[in-house]
C-alpha cells in the first residue's frame, strides 16, 4: 500500500501536473512565529519551477475569539514577497461563517479579500475593545454576533455579522508575520530578483525595485527604467526618471531616446521629460526628435520645446527647423513669434530656412 | 484753525526753517536730554489687577475670554497679534474644523456655534478679515473684556505654586504692562505662561510603552507635526505667468504621489515642515523654509506643464505666519490617550468634546515627499473632554484650553483641531468665571461633585458641546411646566422641549417641537399650576448641527454650506406671558439666526408664556428644541 502512495505524485506529473499544481510546489519552511500568545503560524516559502521565490503561504488555525467564546478558523493564507496579501483559500469542510452560523457569501468574501489588502486599514489601528461599542453589545451565544455594535465609520471596514473574524484575520496578515516576510525576502535579496521585480506588472514590485537601484550603476538598468518611465504602474514613472544619473542626460544617443519618449509617454511624463531636458545642452539629434513630436503636443508644450529650440539653436539642423514651418502661422501669438526668431536667427545658416522666410515676406 | 497751526510751526522752529540749524527739540531739550530720557523711560509701565488673565486671542482664548466675562468675571485678554482668532484669523487662514468631520450631528455649539452663526450672516462677501471682526465684536461688546492686542507675554512671576502676575510688553504703544489675577488661562497654544510659570510640560511624541498606545512610536523622541503654510490665488481672465524666486525649491511630479493638487484657490494643509526641528525656537528659518516649499509648488502648479488648467491663476495671498500643529502640551490631573478618543468613553468630569479623526502628520512633511503626510484614523462617535486636563496639576490658578493642554501626542492628533480648542476655551472660562464666584480652585472644581454638577449644567445652560449632560438645572422653572402646542408633528411632539435634551444626540428622538409652518403661525405654551416669578426666557433653535458651518478658503468646505441664516432657525417670534393682570409681550423678533437666544426682563409672575412662531428662515417647519426659564439674580448675557 504504502509503495502505491509513493507513486502516485509520479502518476500525477505523468499526467499533466497542472491540474494539481498545489502538490507540486517546492515550499520551504520560512520562519514560525505566534500570533498573540498561542496561534502558532507557520510560514512557508514557495518557489517557481525555475526554483525562484514566488510568494509566501501559511495553513493557519486560529481561534476568533469574543470574551471566553471560541469558534475555530481554518484558512491558507499566501503574501507576495514584499508581505502583501495575495488570497486566501478554506478547507471545503471548514467554511468561514458569520452572524449564527451563517456562511460567508460570495459578497462577503470579495468585502474580506478587500478588507485584507488594505495595508492602511482603520483595524489596524483600533483594537477589539475600542472597536466595539459596550452600549450596544448584544449577549449572543455566538461568536461575531455583534453586527449592531458597529458604527457606521466602522461598518465599510468590516465583514457585516463578522467583526471579529475580519479583526484577527486582518491582524495575522498584516501584522508581525507581514514584517517578518519582508525581512526574509530582504535578507535573500538578489539582483536576479531585483531584476524580475524591475520586469514585474505589480506596482509594489516595480516600487520596491526601483528602491533597490544603487545610484552609481544605474546606466546598467537604463532599460528597465526607461520601460517603467513608459509604462511603469501608478506613480512609478516618475520615480524612475529621477533615477536617471547626469550621464544619461548628456550622452547624445540617450538624450535623443528620451525626446523620442516624449511622442510614445503620457502627458504627465512628457512634461517632466521635457523639464528635465531644459537643465542639460541638447544636441542636435535630440532637437530633431523633438521637432517631430510637436504635431502631438499642447501649446504650452509647443512654446516650451520652441524655448529649448531657441536656447540650443546652435545645434539646430535645417532639417529640423523647416519641419516647423507650419508655427509661422500658429495662431498663438508666442508660438509665431519665437518661430519666426528662430527662423530669423537662422536664415544666414540655412538656405532652406531663408527661402521660407523670403517667400512668406513676398506674400 | 490755519492760524494756529501756523503758529504752531514757528513755535517749534519749523515755519522758519530753523529747525534744522537748531539744537532744540520740539519738547524744548536737547537732543542729548532726550537721548538719556528715552533710556530710562520710552516703555512705561501699567498696571492691572483683574479676575481673569486670558494669554493668547486664538479660539481657544477668544471662547474663554466671552465665556468667563459673560459669567460675571472680570477679565483681561492678552494677544500678541493685532488681530483675534490665531490660526483661524485672516493672518493664517486655516479653517476651524471639529467634529463635524463625523458626518452625523456633531458640530459643535455654544460660543463657536454663536460667532459662526454670526459671521455667515453679516459675511456673505466671504471676506477673511471681516471674519477677524465677527471675533473683535463680540470680545470688545463685553464690559467684562479688557482686550490688550499686540501685547507680548514675556514673564510671569510664581509664588506658593500659583501665579501672581505676568508681564507683556506692547512695542506699538511703548507699554510694559503688570497684570495680577486670581485665575490665568494659557490658550497661547505653545504653552506659553504654563512654561514660564513653571508648569509642568510635554514635548514630542511619547512612546508606544509610555501608555500602552498603538499608534505611538517605538521610542520616544523630540519629534512633533509639523507647521503649515497657507496660501490663496484667484482666478483672471487672462493668462497670469508667474516666475518663482530664485531660493524657490523644485518640485517633479513624483512629489506629489500622496499630495494632490485639485483645487487652486487654497493652499494646501500639506506644505507642512518642521516636525523634526526645535518647531518654536527654530521659528525664523522654518518659516523661510515654507516659504520656499509654498514658491516651489507654486511654480511647479504653473509651470511644470502638468497643470495647464492653472494657465489663468495667479496667488492673491500668502501666509506669513505658519499655522503651529504642535508644541508643548501642559500636564493636568489628567493625561488624555489614544484609548480615550477612540472608545469615546465619558468622563465624569467632562466638559467640552472632540470628533476629528486621531489625525497625526509625520514630523518629516514636505521634508520627504515620498511618505504620505498624514494617518488618519477616523473615530466612531465624538469624545469627551475630561475638566482635569484643563488645569495644570502644579500650578494651581493655571488653566488651558487650545492644543497645549493635558493630552499625549497620539491624542492630540485629534484634539488640536480649531473647533476642539474653542469648546476648551469655553469650558475653561465658565470654569474660571465659576471658581471666581466661589473662591475656589480648579482642582476642587473638578473633584467636588456637587461643584462639578452645577458647572456642567452651567455650560449646558451656555450650550456648551457637551456629552450624555441633560438638564437637571434646578433653576430652570420650565421644568416645572406644562406644554402644549397649536400643533406638533408625529416627530416633534411639544413635550420634548422639556426632555433634557438641547439637540439630536442620535437616539432616534429629535427632541425638539416641531409644528407645521401652513397652519398659520404656530404657538408653544408653558403653563404653570402655580404662577412663578422669571425675569429670563431661553430658547434653542435649531441651525442644522449636520452640516458644516465655517469660513473657508477652500471651496469645497464653503459652497457646501449654508452661507445666511441657516433655513432651520426661527426668524421672527413672539413671547407672550400671562400674568394675573393679563398678557403682555416680553419679546417681539425679526431675523433671528442664532441657536441660543435669551430674552431678560424686569421680573414678573407669571400663569404661562407662549411663544409663537410668525416666520422661519425657509423651513416648513417651526423647530425649538429647548425652553428655559429663570430667576435670575445675577443675570447672566
Amino acid at each position: 500500500m504504502k509503495v502505491i502512495l509513493l507513486f502516485i505524485p509520479l502518476f500525477l506529473w505523468l499526467i499533466g501536473w497542472s491540474y494539481f499544481p498545489v502538490e507540486f510546489i517546492r515550499k520551504e519552511r520560512a520562519f514560525e512565529t505566534y500570533f498573540g500568545d498561542s496561534v502558532l503560524i507557520e510560514v512557508d516559502l514557495a518557489y517557481t519551477q525555475a526554483g525562484k521565490p514566488e510568494y509566501y503561504t501559511s495553513h493557519v488555525r486560529t481561534p476568533v475569539c469574543k470574551d471566553s467564546l471560541c469558534y475555530l478558523v481554518v484558512i491558507d493564507l499566501s503574501w507576495d514577497l514584499l508581505g502583501n496579501f495575495k488570497e486566501y483559500k478554506l478547507p471545503p469542510k471548514a467554511p468561514l461563517t458569520k452572524f449564527d452560523h451563517d456562511p460567508f457569501t460570495e459578497e462577503d468574501h470579495k468585502k474580506l479579500k478587500t478588507i485584507l489588502s488594505n495595508k492602511t486599514s482603520l483595524l489596524r489601528d483600533y483594537d477589539m475593545k475600542a472597536l466595539v461599542d459596550e452600549k450596544e453589545k448584544r449577549t449572543s451565544s455566538v461568536v461575531d454576533a455583534t453586527s449592531g455594535a458597529t458604527s457606521a465609520t466602522i461598518r465599510d471596514e468590516v465583514v457585516g455579522g463578522a467583526l471579529y473574524t475580519t479583526h484577527t484575520l486582518w491582524h495575522i496578515v498584516n501584522g508581525e508575520v507581514a514584517e517578518k516576510i519582508l525581512k526574509h525576502t530582504e535578507a535573500r535579496f538578489t539582483n536576479s530578483m531585483l531584476l524580475d521585480m524591475l520586469q514585474a506588472d505589480n506596482f509594489q514590485y516595480q516600487f520596491y525595485a526601483l528602491k533597490k537601484i544603487p545610484s552609481e550603476s544605474t546606466p546598467k538598468y537604463l532599460p528597465h527604467l526607461i520601460r517603467l518611465m513608459a509604462s511603469g504602474d501608478s506613480y512609478v514613472p516618475f520615480f524612475a526618471i529621477e533615477k536617471l544619473p547626469d550621464v544619461v542626460w548628456t550622452t547624445p544617443t540617450y538624450q535623443k531616446e528620451l525626446a523620442g519618449m516624449v511622442g510614445r509617454v503620457k502627458f504627465e511624463m512628457q512634461n517632466e521629460l521635457l523639464n528635465k531636458l531644459k537643465g542639460y545642452p541638447l544636441h542636435s539629434g535630440t532637437l530633431d526628435e523633438l521637432t517631430r513630436n510637436l504635431k502631438s503636443m499642447t501649446e504650452q508644450q509647443t512654446t516650451k520645446v520652441l524655448g529649448l529650440l531657441k536656447t540650443n539653436q546652435a545645434a539646430l539642423n535645417q532639417e529640423s527647423l523647416v519641419r516647423l514651418e507650419p508655427f509661422l502661422e500658429s495662431p498663438v501669438k508666442e508660438i509665431a513669434s519665437l518661430t519666426y526668431q528662430l527662423f530669423q536667427s537662422q536664415a544666414e545658416k540655412h538656405k532652406e530656412v531663408k527661402k521660407i522666410l523670403s517667400k512668406r515676406e513676398k506674400l | 484753525m490755519e492760524t494756529k497751526r501756523r503758529g504752531f510751526l514757528k513755535a517749534v522752529g519749523l515755519g522758519s526753517g530753523a529747525f534744522l540749524a537748531s539744537p532744540i527739540t520740539l519738547f524744548g531739550k536737547t537732543p542729548e536730554e532726550l537721548a538719556k530720557q528715552a533710556k530710562e523711560e520710552v516703555y512705561q509701565k501699567k498696571q492691572y489687577t483683574t479676575d481673569v488673565l486670558i494669554a493668547g486671542g486664538g479660539m481657544a482664548g477668544v471662547c474663554a475670554a466671552l465665556a468667563a466675562a459673560r459669567n460675571g468675571a472680570k477679565v483681561i485678554l492678552i494677544q500678541d497679534r493685532s488681530r483675534l482668532g490665531g490660526n483661524a484669523s485672516s493672518e493664517i487662514r486655516m479653517h476651524v474644523l471639529g467634529a463635524t468631520a463625523l458626518r452625523q450631528v456633531w458640530r459643535e455649539t455654544g460660543i463657536l456655534e454663536e460667532l459662526f452663526l454670526t459671521e455667515a450672516v453679516t459675511n456673505q462677501q466671504r471676506s477673511y478679515e471681516m471674519w477677524d471682526f465677527v471675533m473683535y465684536d463680540k470680545v470688545i461688546s463685553e464690559k467684562n473684556i479688557t482686550l490688550l492686542l499686540d501685547s507680548v507675554l514675556y514673564d510671569a512671576e510664581v509664588a506658593n505654586g500659583e501665579i501672581q502676575m505676568i508681564r507683556a510688553i506692547c512695542s506699538q504703544t511703548e507699554e510694559i504692562y503688570e497684570i495680577k489675577a486670581k485665575y490665568f488661562a494659557d490658550c497661547t497654544g505653545d504653552a506659553t505662561l504654563g512654561a514660564i510659570a513653571g508648569a509642568e510640560y510635554m514635548r514630542g511624541r511619547e512612546a508606544k510603552s509610555q501608555w500602552g498606545e498603538s499608534l505611538a512610536i517605538d521610542k520616544a523622541d523630540n519629534k512633533s507635526m509639523g507647521n503649515s503654510l497657507l496660501f490663496m490665488s484667484s482666478q483672471h481672465d487672462r493668462p497670469m505667468p508667474y516666475t518663482p524666486p530664485v531660493w524657490a525649491k523644485k518640485f517633479t511630479k513624483k512629489d506629489f504621489v500622496h499630495r494632490k493638487i485639485n483645487t487652486f484657490e487654497f493652499g494646501y494643509w500639506w506644505l507642512e515642515l518642521g516636525g523634526m526641528v526645535d518647531i518654536i525656537q527654530d521659528g525664523q528659518k522654518l518659516r523661510h523654509d515654507l516659504l520656499t516649499i509654498l514658491f516651489g509648488v507654486w511654480d511647479y502648479i504653473k509651470n511644470s506643464g502638468n497643470h495647464p488648467e492653472s494657465e489663468n491663476w495667479a496667488l492673491s495671498w500668502v501666509g506669513m505666519i505658519p499655522g503651529k500643529r504642535e508644541s508643548r502640551r501642559l500636564i493636568g490631573d489628567y493625561i488624555m490617550k489614544q484609548e480615550d478618543v477612540q472608545s469615546a468613553k465619558l468622563f465624569p468630569d467632562r466638559v467640552a468634546y472632540g470628533g476629528w479623526p486621531l489625525d497625526d502628520h509625520p514630523p518629516e512633511g514636505m521634508s520627504s515627499t515620498d511618505m504620505v503626510p498624514y494617518i488618519s484614523i477616523p473615530l466612531k462617535a465624538p469624545y469627551s473632554i475630561p475638566f482635569k486636563s484643563l488645569y495644570s496639576k502644579n500650578i494651581k490658578n493655571l488653566l488651558m484650553a487650545g492644543r497645549n493642554v493635558s493630552v499625549s501626542h497620539v491624542a492630540l492628533s485629534s484634539t488640536r483641531v480649531m473647533a476642539t480648542c474653542a469648546t476648551m476655551g469655553q469650558a475653561i472660562g465658565t470654569a474660571m468665571a465659576y471658581c471666581t464666584k466661589n473662591n475656589i480652585k480648579p482642582a476642587t472644581l473638578a473633584n467636588q461633585e456637587a461643584h462639578l454638577a452645577s458647572y456642567q449644567q452651567l455650560l449646558l445652560r451656555q450650550d456648551q458641546p457637551i456629552l450624555g449632560v441633560k438638564n437637571q438645572d434646578m433653576k430652570d422653572l420650565a421644568r416645572l411646566a406644562k406644554v402644549k402646542a397649536s400643533s406638533e408633528t408625529k416627530e416633534g411632539a411639544a413635550a420634548q422641549v422639556l426632555d433634557g435634551y438641547n439637540r439630536d444626540v442620535m437616539d432616534g428622538t429629535t427632541h425638539q417641537w416641531r409644528a407645521d409652518m401652513k397652519a398659520g403661525e404656530p404657538w408653544l405654551e408653558l403653563s404653570w399650576n402655580k404662577p412663578v416669578k422669571i425675569n429670563n426666557i431661553q430658547l434653542m433653535f435649531d441651525t442644522g448641527l449636520h452640516r458644516r458651518l465655517l469660513i473657508s478658503s477652500d471651496n469645497g468646505v464653503y459652497n457646501s454650506q449654508e452661507r445666511h441664516a441657516q433655513p432651520e432657525t426661527i426668524s421672527d417670534y413672539t413671547i407672550e406671558v400671562k400674568t394675573k393682570k393679563g398678557t403682555q409681550e416680553v419679546a417681539r423678533v425679526e431675523n433671528n439666526y442664532l441657536r441660543r437666544v435669551e430674552h431678560i426682563f424686569a421680573p414678573v409672575e407669571v400663569e404661562s408664556i407662549r411663544i409663537k412662531v410668525l416666520k422661519t428662515n425657509g423651513d416648513p417647519l417651526a423647530k425649538i428644541f429647548e425652553v428655559r426659564c429663570y430667576l435670575d439674580e445675577v443675570q447672566v448675557s
